[in-house]
């Protein structure tokens, strides 16, 4: 394939790339948005028409009723626009599994849906969620007049924290140089074997000057210095950007503002998503093109990739749960289109953002992958780091690639004969190439800039998670 | 300097290493020229910052010119449906993983194959538990062959893709396995040539696992081939050689061993008693001789000289000649019947060798009469190690008979182990006698229990059961009574794995779920 070649992904139900409000769910997407395995397991279970008293749709909403636990039985029903579930069932998992066998069946058998008609329950809940959406997009205008007293003074008392805080990080970062300056006086070579302490008690410190993008970073370490080859390379390439984000802070108003921004994301200064969304967004076709969950002590992160088909470009959308009760974002499922306006925080690469505004009308547009060969994908991450050398992922979006194995692990090629290290266990690597079948297939993963994690792809007019 | 020497100052450390002032005109060298190296520590990781920034930003990508793949030829069979392909995706993962057997059964019916992504996990099943490779075969599809023959943990799948008897020449032994399984079902002559062909050069394991394939479809002219794998260095090639020659009703071995048996027992009949006790009745016995000692033609023929803990050396002989002789001979000479003979065999010394033996005889010989009297004994005497193999000689209807009968006496002797009993009886079962078994066990469940054991099999049973009644499982269970706060885990996994069989079979036979 020619470099500028582009492969479109035409929306049907046959290719199996789809468009959420064409209703076109696969089983695969359904489960990816169950809150846990057994979540998931029970859905699964329950993806039965016949456990079903009724079942029923229409192009909106999905509906249906079964007998649980309780007296009645609960209702159940799914807003098939927006990917929202409400059930009566006294379950905290959100989806429920009678939201998710619900949806499943719609993907696998929607012929069992017989019911046309929705019930008075489901119309009048659909009802309060439109009415909902239609106050939200009015919130932004505030209602009382603003008191300009009391406004000073809440930006007088928000300015005194935010000095704090600054003064509290200034006071981290010093504390990080020197921990940096020891270990490189040191050297490394003496670090194998030392404990995790020697890594978690500055960690914690920077946690303590509410540093904690920084403190992630250092815990990281751990890993880098006790696993794989090559490891003080890497140490060093982290060390020195950890440094490089001190000598940021030091002269950080001589810094043009994006740069100003990610300077602060790094360190750990939550985004501000008010003054994001007050700014005009970029209404697109956007294809969810992959999505991954990790696990950060506690809290759960979602990563959901996203790419629009008109401004052909990257959006991060993150998602964060610290319980079980805290529902990760269901609504970007991998695989599927939303026709909305995005909102980017202020980035000299900006990459995460916020969905500002989402329609709900059907959308039947085609939406091609980034169309890169793997030469362009790494250009795009040559700009990418060179405007924000913090950045830990790039999305890549290939086209067409092939899975193949080497001596030193798996890699993806192009038809140029570029290639690209996979970050991915055997098991995995062997589905994409069972996937592919010899032929070159459309792949999105992360790049970290040694490595790349695939995180779906597209084969045959099919699309997979990996 | 370049990020490589940075990084072999950084592991010695500062403190040893002086940072070396960088000399260069190219843009990177000017930058970090202005590094004030005599802050070491900060000039090490400012100009490592500058380096590793320009090292990234600067890399291509690698190229590559390795071998790939060819493309994978076109399917002949049909994929399974997304519904089914779901369903295996969950099997594989680990599942309701006693539905697997039951899965590739199906899809080989429907002439169906897995889902691309389902293969890796297929093939890899198959690696670990190789009495299922046959079975996943035919489920692959061009696409899992030529996936199988990219890995070589699969090359057992190389066995089954290839007409031509050169795999047998070049293929890897588990290949050669299948292979041979395969020809022996189609040709038993020539995969007995074949195996012959290379008999002389293959490793005694090898041999082990390939005699054993003589199993499918063995027949007298396999005779030759076995009789001189008795003469094998490797036990397990001489022991699979005798139990193949045992179940050849004429073949030498039966006849060497019948011979060394017949003067071992004699049958004494009864005398009745008159009728006014004045000759007192005496029950038919057995007379058993031991065998003397055990030479060299008997071990060849697979006597193993040394006895089992508990067990004398010469009861050890009895018990495994007559394990060879076919029954028939012992009802046909005395002319009586295997209850009879059973009941005269508990007048003897010996009684516990006596039935030991013809335990082992009904079950190699999968004579389904004596099975069916040798069970009742069982049951008597407890034997719980020979119920399975009981059970499986005897003719279905025959054992579903049984259980069925004994199941309705709940009878306190046996109640303790009709779980056990259930459990032991091979399926697939018949429709009455799986709706017998779930009558049992909504009877067990209003009961207060603690068998654990019992309580995690249940499941296991739903294989078994025809699939016609696996609507029926959920409902009439006794959720009201005290026994099922116990019974009600075991009962629920019960009822998850039906409803799945149901799935399943719902999943294959249903064509328009398919969307």
């Amino acid at each position: 394939m020619q470099a500028g070649e582009t492969l479109f992904f035409l929306f049907s139900r046959r290719s199996g790339i789809l468009a959420a409000s064409d209703m076109s769910w696969t089983a695969e997407q359904v489960i990816a948005l169950a809150p846990d395995a057994s979540a998931a397991k029970s859905g699964k279970d329950l993806s039965v028409p016949r456990k079903w008293k009724t079942l029923g749709m229409e192009p909106n909403c999905a509906w249906g009723t079964i007998q649980g636990s309780g007296q009645d039985p609960y209702q159940t029903c799914v807003d098939l626009g927006g990917l929202a579930f409400k059930c009566t069932c006294p379950s905290r998992k959100f989806p429920c599994k009678h939201g998710l066998g619900l949806l499943l069946i719609v993907a696998q058998q929607p012929g069992a849906m017989t019911e046309k008609q929705p019930p008075a329950w489901t119309t009048e809940w659909i009802a309060r969620r439109s009415e909902k959406e239609r106050k939200s997009a009015k919130a932004g205008t505030p209602e009382a007049p603003p008191d300009p007293e009391a406004e000073k003074k809440a930006a007088a008392a928000a300015d005194k924290r935010a000095a704090s805080r600054e003064a509290k990080v200034s006071a981290g970062l010093d504390e990080l140089g020197i921990w940096l300056g020891d270990l490189v006086r040191n050297g490394f070579a003496t670090l194998p074997g030392k404990p995790s302490s020697f890594w978690e008690t500055p960690a914690a410190r920077l946690v303590d000057a509410q540093a904690p993008g920084l403190a992630r970073r250092v815990r990281a370490l751990d890993g880098i210095s006790t696993t794989g080859e090559r490891w003080p390379t890497r140490l060093l390439r982290e060390a020195s950007l950890l440094h490089l984000v001190r000598e940021g802070w030091l002269r950080i108003t001589s810094l043009p503002p994006a740069t100003q921004a990610d300077i602060r994301t790094v360190i750990g200064f939550t985004a501000n998503q008010e003054e994001a969304l007050e700014q005009a967004g970029v209404q697109d076709q956007w294809l969810v093109v992959g999505q991954c969950v990790e696990e950060d002590e506690r809290l759960k992160v979602q990563r959901s990739w996203l790419f629009g088909a008109a401004s052909r470009r990257f959006a991060l959308s993150l998602s964060f749960s610290a319980s079980p009760n805290q529902p990760l974002d269901i609504t970007l499922a991998p695989g599927t289109v939303l026709d909305a306006e995005l909102v980017f925080f202020r980035g000299a690469w900006p990459l995460r953002a916020l969905v500002k505004q989402r329609q709900r009308s059907p959308t039947t547009t085609a939406v091609g992958l980034p169309h890169e060969t793997i030469a362009t994908a790494n250009a795009l991450a040559a700009e990418a780091f060179t405007a924000n050398p913090w950045l830990e992922r790039i999305p890549f979006g290939l086209a067409a690639v092939m899975p193949s194995r080497r001596a030193h692990g798996w890699i993806v090629r192009d038809a140029a004969g570029c290639c690209l290290p996979l970050r991915i266990s055997d098991a995995d690597a062997w589905k994409l190439v069972a996937l592919a079948g010899g032929c070159p297939m459309a792949l999105a993963g992360e790049w970290d800039g040694e490595q790349l994690r695939p995180l779906s792809v597209w084969a045959e007019g099919r699309f997979l998670r990996v | 300097m370049n990020f490589e020497e940075l990084t072999q100052v950084a592991l010695l450390g500062t403190e040893r290493q002086p940072l070396a002032a960088p000399q260069g005109s190219r843009p990177l060298d000017q930058l970090q020229a202005q590094v004030d190296v005599n802050h070491r520590e900060e000039a090490l990781l400012t100009s490592a910052a500058l380096s590793g920034l320009h090292e990234r930003i600067g890399c291509l990508p690698s190229l590559d010119t390795g071998p790939l793949s060819d493309q994978c030829p076109p399917e002949e069979l049909a994929h399974m449906n997304a519904r089914a392909g779901s369903l295996l995706l969950r099997l594989l993962s680990g599942e309701y993983t006693v539905l697997l057997p039951e899965v590739l059964e199906l899809a080989a019916k429907a002439k169906q194959i897995a889902l691309p992504e389902a293969l890796p996990s297929l093939l890899s099943l198959g690696s670990g538990k190789p009495e299922l490779r046959e079975a996943i075969l035919p489920i692959l599809g061009a696409r899992g062959r030529w996936l199988a023959a990219q890995n070589p943990e699969w090359a057992y799948v190389g066995g089954a893709t290839s007409e031509d008897e050169a795999i047998w020449q070049v293929g890897e032994p588990p290949a050669r396995l299948i292979f041979l399984r395969r020809l022996r079902r189609i040709s038993p002559a020539r995969a007995r040539e074949v195996l012959s062909s290379t008999w002389k050069e293959e490793t005694p394991e090898d041999r082990s696992r390939f005699i054993a394939a003589i199993e499918i479809g063995v027949c007298v002219e396999d005779e030759p081939f076995l009789e001189a794998a008795l003469d094998d260095k490797r036990k397990e090639v001489r022991r699979t050689a005798s139990a193949l020659l045992g179940r050849l009703a004429n073949s030498g071995l039966v006849k060497r061993m019948t011979d060394r048996a017949r003067p071992l027992l004699k049958y004494i009949p009864g005398e009745t008693g008159s009728l006014l006790r004045l000759k007192k009745g005496r029950p038919a016995v057995i007379e058993v001789t031991l065998p003397a000692g055990c030479d060299k033609a008997m071990q060849r023929d697979g006597v193993e000289p040394k006895p089992p803990q508990g067990l004398g050396e010469k009861a050890w002989w009895l018990i495994q000649i007559l394990e060879f002789v076919p029954l028939e001979l012992w009802t046909n000479d005395w002319r009586i019947s295997p209850a009879d003979l059973l009941a005269a065999s508990l007048q003897s010394e010996w009684k516990k060798e006596l039935f030991e033996a013809w335990t082992r005889a009904a079950i190699r010989q999968r004579s389904a009469d004596w099975a069916d009297v040798l069970f009742g004994a069982a049951l008597d005497g407890k034997k719980f190690d020979k119920f399975e193999g009981l059970l499986s000689a005897m003719f279905r209807t025959q054992r579903e008979l049984r259980l069925s009968e004994l199941l309705a006496a709940n009878d306190a002797k046996t109640r303790d182990f009709h779980g056990t009993l259930i459990a032991h009886c091979p399926g697939e079962w018949s429709v009455q006698f799986s709706r017998t078994v779930l009558a049992w066990l909504r009877r067990l469940s209003a009961e207060p229990s603690n068998d654990w054991q019992l309580r995690n099999q249940i499941k296991d049973f739903v294989p078994r059961l025809a699939p016609s009644i696996l609507p029926e499982v959920p409902a009439g269970w006794p959720i009201e009574a005290q026994g099922w706060e116990f019974w009600s885990k075991g009962a629920e996994e019960f009822f998850a794995v039906a409803q799945f069989r149901a799935d399943l079979r719902a999943a294959f036979v249903n064509e328009h779920s398919n969307t």
